[in-house]
């Protein structure tokens, strides 16, 4: 059981996840039910919402679908109007792990970083997420634009299990990448100078759902836009 | 150019004339997004006009026939007006953004509330 001494929303965006998210959801009012919990349901045209709503689990309900970039930023946006101090985003897939929620909260509310990420790469024993060598090839390539960009390495570029403290809540409640955001919006943390630490994570297969990004013209689309979007971006001030 | 494009590129000028101010006494055009309309309108009226004025532009920029260069102007005056509108498009699409997300947020917030009731 997770206890804590500040306000800690975890951020859930759904779209067609009617497998899993209830499981998701009762795993992490069971293990962290000292956090609050949002599922930012993203349009959804299966039985998501009635899930969700016999259920009684909080959650937003999108009016019209936006994508996950903008479901996310929905949830940081409600984070910020409440007045929380962590938000952490975590898949309404089971992709992430409930018990990491803790180690990634840590640091934000101790104040030794402004966001965390939940890393796939920090540990050689950790990697036992099965990716395919063209993903990793493409992380790694995101890593080293981040890299030159900021000139900060992050190695988990696409990891959407992080943690934001209030400052980086403001910062993306404002301004958040619609699509593909995980890389755009690290960059546009670390270049607004605020501390990003990365700790290991493990995470599982999708239980549901599947990848947004599977096929050569999604990759290619996906690897110009980032690209784009990160030569591109500035300091905000 | 010929008299028979001088002739074609007046009447058309013409009628798009009328066609924007039908479009603005109608309220399905804005007077701030018809102005550029108006302009090209107005290109293809001097064009029509005063053929020799083309001309003398061609002359100077080397093209082989007028005509080439009144299908130039023409296609850079569209790509002009089209990247306007994806300006135009990508501010909306944020605005939009902002609302779903803000509607959402408040609906949310009052139907917790409806049940406290």
């Amino acid at each position: 059981m997770v206890k804590s001494d500040g306000k800690v929303l975890l951020i859930v965006p759904a779209y067609n996840e009617q497998e899993s998210i209830l499981s998701t959801c009762r795993l992490i009012m069971e293990y962290a039910n000292g956090y609050d919990l949002i599922v930012i349901n993203d349009g959804s045209t299966d039985n998501t919402e009635r899930i969700l709503d016999e259920n009684h689990i909080p959650h937003i309900e999108l009016v019209e679908n936006l994508g996950i970039g903008g479901a996310v930023q929905t949830g940081y946006r409600y984070a910020l109007e409440n007045g929380y101090d962590v938000a952490v985003q975590f898949d309404g897939d089971g992709q992430h792990d409930i018990e990491s929620v803790e180690d990634l909260v840590r640091p934000v509310l101790d104040g030794e970083a402004d966001m965390v990420i939940g890393s796939r790469f920090i540990k050689k024993d950790l990697e036992n997420f099965r990716s395919s060598a063209a993903r990793r090839a493409g992380i790694k390539i995101l890593s080293g634009m981040i890299k030159w960009k900021t000139g900060r390495r992050i190695y988990d570029t696409t990891s959407g299990f992080r943690a934001a403290g209030r400052e980086v809540i403001r910062l993306f409640a404002g301004e958040y990448s619609s699509e593909y955001p995980e890389p755009i919006s690290t960059a546009q943390a670390l270049l607004n100078g605020y501390k990003i630490a990365e700790i290991p994570a493990k995470m599982k297969s999708r239980s549901g759902g599947k990848s947004s990004i599977s096929g050569i013209h999604t990759s290619i689309y996906y690897m110009v836009n980032v690209f784009l979007c990160i030569i591109v971006l500035r300091r905000k001030k | 150019m010929s008299l028979g494009l001088s002739i074609l590129l007046v009447i058309f000028s013409a009628l798009w004339f009328i066609a924007i101010i039908i479009a603005i006494y109608t309220g399905k055009i804005s007077v701030r997004y018809s102005i550029v309309w108006f302009f090209a309108a107005l290109m293809l009226l001097v064009v029509g006009l005063f053929p020799g004025l083309m001309e003398w532009v061609a002359g100077i920029f080397h093209f082989e026939l007028v005509s080439n260069l009144v299908a130039g102007v023409l296609i850079t005056l569209l790509m002009i007006i089209t990247f306007v509108l994806t300006l135009f498009v990508t501010k909306q699409k944020k605005q939009i953004n902002s609302l779903i997300q803000e509607v959402s947020i408040l609906r949310s917030k009052l139907e917790k509330d409806d049940k406290r009731k």
